[in-house]
């Protein structure tokens, strides 16, 4: 607005409030409106200044830089913290350095404080980038009301540091890291191409799955070609195990009650080792009943057969000791008949 | 007689692989970068830049392995370019999830970009101990194969023979296989998801998060990511991308302050509307 034309806007109201005044009514001129950087203060404010903790700073060590706003009488409306950022977007001369100001620094509002006329608002600063930076001065506005409430205030500017504005000279940061980052692997090893690891191909799981089952169910396929009496051969040799066992069981011989347990024992204990694969050698009545639990024989059967080479070691070495109730060849006939009817040891060999 | 002798070491000149000589390049720019650390730190920052330029086109000429992307890395972060480095880092312990420099580098990127005082979770450690040797998808797989197909060689047989033991091992063979399975089935799961949703990292800082694909959406976090701050693709619209941060937050940003750890050829087959 030129200084003429303020000056007639200016008569028309002092004229029109003239007007009222005769005609009894009270007015207040309307405030003009505000620009863009108006800071919202209403009073006189003659001074304002901005200080840095430091003037030499490191790349994103902070410092911290204070505007000072101090009022030469109690204010309408107290100052508003500055927005540097707002400041920079709008159009007045020389934004376009602030804007280089705002873009160098990450600004942080911190701390506000008023003491009396003296009004203080803290910024931290992290500067981004080394060099030197400086904060240019930049336009304080405010409303000045007039002296007269009848007539309309100005809008006033205070520039901050003028001319200069602030200067802060930022050092590069110190190249600091682990020490086995200051260093790199040489050699052929660097040149090398791997592929980076990937979905497996799905014939792959499907021929790592299907194929042994397959190979397998063609070898038993070829074994069975090969060697079709291998079944046949091994319901024989079970057959014959028991038949030769229960002959010999059966053939009266004239001895002792030892020899018949030293008899029996040894045709049942061959059975066994025929039919059940019992480990060569003499076994413990204990090692006979645990060999036939562990092929699914039910314990009170293989408890049986304990107990029948328990009765033929006690006769064969205690004969006087203890009377035979019944034969020997008999219990273990009826124990290998037991063995040959029993389900888990049917497809065995 | 002295033309072929010249015209042979033209031609072994010519056919020298250039992977060779920018491969000195990026050491001897390296080296001066070591050099010059400590009195110019500014020129040593510009030497490591070199350095890993001369890395990144060597990886685009085809090479990828843990000790080229570690040292890309090493320079990438020395050079302060934090997302690039934490980007080498995560390739190269891709090839090698147990090698110790790149876990170094990537744990010492990782302090830099997040701050204690940042409310933005880190990527979680990997749970693997670091005692315990980590077998690789192939390992597993091969392992799988041969208790898998002994446990049926064995069954065979035992069917053919009937002999005591025969089922009870092979039951044994099948069960171990259980264990290599579910590893490689663990890292099957992994590779897709890695496919699927794959890695990125703000390549800039202070770049916000916001509730929708556009700038006039609201901001998902009230700070800014910070450069090098790595989250998952989840899906693309337009020039936005809508991603997860570890801590679990979904949000979106613009697609040019992202890195995306696939070749760009390949953006078009994740979702994109």
């Amino acid at each position: 607005m030129t200084s003429s034309s303020a000056q007639f806007s200016s008569f028309r109201q002092a004229a029109l409030a003239l007007v009222l005044a005769f005609a009894g009514a009270s007015w207040t001129p309307a405030a003009p409106p505000a620009p863009p950087i108006f800071n919202g203060a209403e009073g006189t404010f003659p001074q304002v200044t901005m200080t840095a903790s430091l003037t030499e700073v490191q790349v994103a060590h902070p410092v911290t830089l204070t505007v000072r706003i101090t009022a030469a009488r109690p204010p309408q409306q107290p100052p508003q913290r500055p927005d540097f950022p707002k400041l920079a977007r709008s159009k007045y001369p020389g934004s376009g350095r602030l804007a280089e100001f705002v873009k160098t620094f990450h600004i942080e509002p911190t701390r506000e404080r008023q003491d009396g006329l003296t009004w203080e608002f803290d910024y931290r600063l992290h500067p981004r980038v080394a060099g030197t930076h400086t904060i240019p001065s930049w336009p304080f506005l405010y409303y000045r009301p007039d002296s007269n409430p009848k007539r309309v205030g100005t809008f006033q500017t205070t520039w901050v540091n003028e001319p200069d504005g602030l200067t802060i000279a930022v050092r590069p940061a110190p190249l600091e890291a682990p020490e086995p980052l200051f260093r790199i692997a040489t050699g052929s090893a660097v040149l090398e191409r791997q592929r980076q690891p990937g979905p497996a191909s799905p014939f792959l799981v499907a021929a790592i799955l299907l194929g042994p089952p397959l190979l397998c169910g063609g070898w038993y396929a070829a074994w069975r070609q090969l060697y079709p009496d291998a079944a046949r051969r091994r319901q024989r040799r079970r057959s014959r195990a028991a038949r030769k066992a229960l002959q010999e069981l059966c053939t009266r011989t004239s001895g002792s009650a030892a020899e018949e347990a030293n008899r029996a024992a040894r045709v049942v204990t061959n059975y066994l080792q025929d039919r059940l694969e019992l480990p060569p050698g003499e076994p413990t009545p204990a090692e006979v009943g645990l060999h036939l639990q562990r092929l699914g024989v039910p314990e009170k059967l293989a408890g049986k057969a304990a107990e029948f080479f328990r009765s033929c070691d006690q006769l064969r070495f205690a004969p006087a000791v203890v009377p035979a109730e019944q034969s020997l060849s008999g219990i273990g006939a009826d124990l290998i008949g037991a063995l040959e009817a029993e389900p888990c040891l049917l497809s065995h060999l | 007689m002295l033309a072929v002798p010249l015209v042979m070491g033209w031609m072994l000149a010519a056919a020298a692989p250039p992977e060779q000589a920018i491969l000195g390049q990026a050491e001897t720019a390296f080296r001066q970068g070591v050099n010059q650390a400590r009195d110019d730190p500014d020129a040593a920052r510009r030497a490591f830049a070199a350095a890993a330029a001369c890395y990144e086109e060597l990886r685009q000429h085809g090479l990828a392995n843990p000790r080229l992307l570690g040292n890309q890395g090493n320079a990438c972060l020395l050079a302060g370019d934090l997302p690039h480095a934490v980007l080498a880092y995560r390739r190269g312990l891709r090839l090698a999830p147990r090698d110790p420099d790149l876990r170094r580098g990537l744990a010492h990127a990782e302090d830099l970009v997040y701050s204690p005082t940042s409310n933005l979770a880190r990527p979680p450690e990997d749970s693997w101990p670091g005692w315990l040797p980590h077998p690789g998808a192939g390992a597993c797989l091969a392992l799988f194969a041969i208790l898998y197909g002994g446990g049926w060689l064995v069954l065979t047989r035992w069917w053919m023979t009937r002999r005591a033991g025969g089922g009870s091992l092979a039951a044994g063979c099948f069960l171990a296989a259980l264990l290599p399975a579910g590893l490689w089935l663990d890292e099957q799961a992994q590779v897709r998801d890695r496919r699927d949703h794959p890695l990125v990292i703000v390549a800039r800082q202070d770049v916000w998060l916001r509730r929708g694909n556009g700038a006039d959406f609201p901001l998902r976090l009230d700070t800014p990511l910070p450069a090098g701050a790595q989250a998952r693709w989840l899906f693309g619209r337009g020039n936005w991308v809508q991603i997860q941060l570890p801590g679990g937050e979904v949000g979106w940003v613009p697609r040019h302050d992202l890195l995306v750890d696939i070749p760009s050829s390949a953006e078009a087959s994740l979702a994109i509307q």
